[in-house]
């Protein structure tokens, strides 16, 4: 099925972890692009990104899970996106090291 | 199908296709009159759509402001193109509506004293929005609109309206729509005395997180002969993250705590542009000239968030609620420390600028088809679309919508089809399932997409570039014909393909007829902004040979507020282009008072 419309199941865009993964489904109700299905397992039914191509980084998914079994790598814009930059010859400065700060008010992403 | 094959067939009173603000909101006021009451969304009720994943700010009037100084500033900031009757009822419903989401327990931004908490916002001196969580908002309207009666059908892609005649365009009413479930393919038929179309507005798959507002009720509008205004406005200004070519949607609100840009040189650029709101001007005059700015050797340019107040790291989280922010990924260097190198866009993003004609009760041209939000023109603002103005009213237009359309429903007769239609639209709406050549939807999309070219190109248009896109639009709109899909999934995207193509059809087709530039809207042929023959609503509507497109007076003979004179002048983005801007020109700030 998706490997004829191009998606990848269980690439590492959006995974579900199936050893913590309880089946409840909350994540097929609210992927707004609907990129899971449930797959039978032995014992048990799991969640699984079916169509992850589809995905378009809203993290709802994410939020949603009861058991915080779903990562979601963001993501580029799609669809030949050329930075102006690159087009018009324009260096980015090189990204400073990343220091080791305290972490930024508020709840941590 | 359904388990005996056979399309599944609903009757009811009000069908609202899209549950966003518009459309839940819809739901709610109506099914608090009557019974009957049918949301479907292609996605889940709350988990769908530009509502969830606005960005956190919407309007907030409240009953000590000078609202009539509201409709001064919303009226000059839409370049007096707003229906001021639309103008006054957006403000004043707002408040009820903000009191409502307040009442309900949605988290909003207050003082240590419990007052919502305001903020300016950019393009605004008068007006103010509060800060709130639009994905919890949401939530709330999907249980009330619930547990007022509602049906709610989630995961349910309406393809295409009914109408009394079978014709498309339709000299008779909408009578209702078809559909299918987006994991079985059990086809639904749905007749209504009333159809409220809320699908939100134009985006384009792969510019995330909205990849599923995909344009369906501008296609479907268009198909059964809705009229429209402004559709050429559906373009606009974006940003994005270098680094990680993370889009970032949260401008308002960084700026409402003191978010800077700056070029390479480490100059507040917005000075040379416009010096009374810096930041604060209109997001596509930010984006045009922040590219100007890198035209000119000046890039690249930086979003500076090393001066925002505390409150903002806060603020941002309420408005994401949950949902992780680039700018704490730590995938990034520190915001505080470090200017983020940017990146303009410029892609479809209505906003309300240009969408369905509403009247004051939410009806379009067609008998029995409204709208709501984003599928709508914004009518109060006309083609401005900040301080949360697209949100207040996708809310404000939905709670209008659901009380008339009740009201209406109570006295239209049962609606009735035309022999052969049902089946006949059954079918096209499964044929990709059947037959054809087979093709992946992604790259079908992927074609979409590039028929709008880089954003530079989308940003400056022309006679050659519009009637070439135009003709690749009617290209692949007419291939889609003999195109097969693997399976249900990909038919959702295959009429969102279709949805968005008949989309661009009817915007390139209005950027062609508009023979002027003004504001987002740049035309290298035709640079100059002429109101005495372009301040005016352009509406387009399908008729049997085309579109028809008309130029409607604006009344201001019956307006309190009035543009002082009618100019011609080199419209804003062309003289930032030309290096010619001049803010005594160009800055359309409301006199104060």
């Amino acid at each position: 099925m998706a490997e004829q419309t191009g998606g990848t199941p269980g690439t590492d865009r959006v995974r579900v972890d199936p050893d913590s993964c309880n089946g409840c489904g909350r994540c097929l109700q609210s992927c707004p692009t609907d990129v899971f299905r449930m797959v039978e397992l032995t014992d048990r039914s799991v969640a699984l990104a079916v169509y992850p191509d589809d995905c378009c980084d809203c993290n709802l998914c994410v939020i949603d899970c009861p058991q915080h079994c779903i990562t979601v790598n963001l993501a580029p814009v799609a669809y030949g996106f050329v930075s102006i930059y690159q087009r018009m010859g324009i260096d980015i400065p090189a990204l400073p090291a990343l220091p080791s700060l305290p972490a930024l008010p508020g709840k941590p992403a | 199908m359904s388990d005996d094959g056979q399309a599944v067939t609903i009757d009811c009173t009000v069908l609202v296709i899209g549950g966003g603000f518009g459309g839940a909101w819809a739901a709610l006021k109506a099914a608090e009159r009557i019974p009957g009451v049918v949301l479907v969304d292609k996605a889940y009720v709350s988990r769908s759509g530009a509502s969830t994943m606005s960005g956190g700010v919407t309007t907030a009037p409240q009953p000590e402001d000078d609202l009539d100084q509201w409709v001064e500033e919303l009226s000059v900031l839409g370049g007096y193109e707003a229906d001021q009757d639309w103008t006054r009822a957006l403000i004043t419903d707002q408040m009820q509506r903000v009191a409502d989401l307040d009442s309900w327990g949605v988290p909003i931004v207050k003082d240590a004293a419990g007052v919502i908490k305001r903020i300016k916002s950019r393009g605004m001196l008068a007006v103010r929005a509060l800060q709130y969580a639009p994905r919890l908002a949401m939530e709330a309207l999907r249980e009330r609109a619930d547990a007022a009666g509602a049906r709610i059908m989630d995961k349910v892609e309406i393809v295409e309206l009914l109408t009394s005649d079978g014709l498309y365009p339709t000299k008779g009413r909408v009578v209702g729509a078809i559909g299918f479930d987006v994991r079985t393919g059990t086809p639904y038929v749905i007749r209504a005395k009333r159809v409220i179309l809320a699908t939100g507005p134009l985006a384009i798959k792969g510019f995330h997180p909205v990849d599923n507002d995909t344009g369906d009720g501008f296609a479907m509008g268009y198909r059964v002969g809705g009229r429209f205004v402004d559709m050429e406005f559906a373009t606009g200004g974006t940003f994005s993250f270098v680094w990680a070519g993370y889009r970032f949607s949260n401008y308002n609100i960084a700026v409402g705590h003191g978010a800077r840009l700056i070029n390479a040189a480490g100059e507040r650029f917005m000075e040379r542009y416009d010096p009374v709101r810096y930041e604060r001007s209109e997001l596509n005059r930010v984006v045009a000239a922040f590219l100007k700015e890198i035209m000119d050797g000046r890039g690249p340019v930086y979003l500076d968030l090393t001066h925002v107040d505390d409150d903002y790291w806060t603020a941002l989280d309420r408005a994401l609620a949950g949902r992780p922010s680039i700018l704490k990924s730590g995938r990034i260097p520190d915001p505080r420390l470090h200017p983020l190198p940017i990146e303009p866009g410029w892609s479809f993003w209505n906003g309300g600028k240009g969408g369905l004609q509403l009247d004051l009760t939410c009806h379009t041209s067609v008998p029995g088809l409204m709208a709501a939000g984003g599928v709508a023109r914004n009518a109060g603002v006309g083609r401005h679309g900040s301080a949360g103005t697209p949100t207040a009213w996708a809310m404000v237009s939905g709670a209008r919508a659901g009380v008339a359309a009740a009201e209406d429903a109570l006295t239209e007769d049962e609606p009735e089809l035309p022999d052969g239609l049902v089946d006949d639209l059954l079918r096209r709406m499964l044929r990709p399932l059947r037959d054809g050549d087979l093709m992946s939807m992604d790259k079908l999309h992927g074609e979409v997409c590039d028929i709008m070219g880089s954003q530079m190109e989308l940003m400056c248009q022309n006679e050659g570039r519009i009637r070439e896109a135009l003709v690749r639009t009617r290209a692949l709109r007419d291939r889609l014909d003999g195109l097969r899909v693997a399976d249900v999934h990909e038919l959702v995207k295959f009429h969102e393909a279709k949805n968005t193509l008949d989309s661009f059809e009817l915007i390139y087709s209005c950027m062609d007829d508009r023979k002027e530039s003004r504001e987002s809207f740049y035309r290298e042929d035709y640079p100059y902004t002429d109101d005495g023959g372009w301040l005016c609503w352009h509406t387009a509507t399908r008729v049997e040979d085309g579109i028809s497109f008309d130029k409607q007076e604006i009344p201001f003979w019956r307006y309190r507020f009035r543009p002082p004179r009618l100019a011609t002048y080199l419209s804003p983005i062309a003289a930032i282009m030309r290096g010619e801007y001049d803010p005594a020109v160009h800055s359309n700030v409301s006199p104060r008072r």
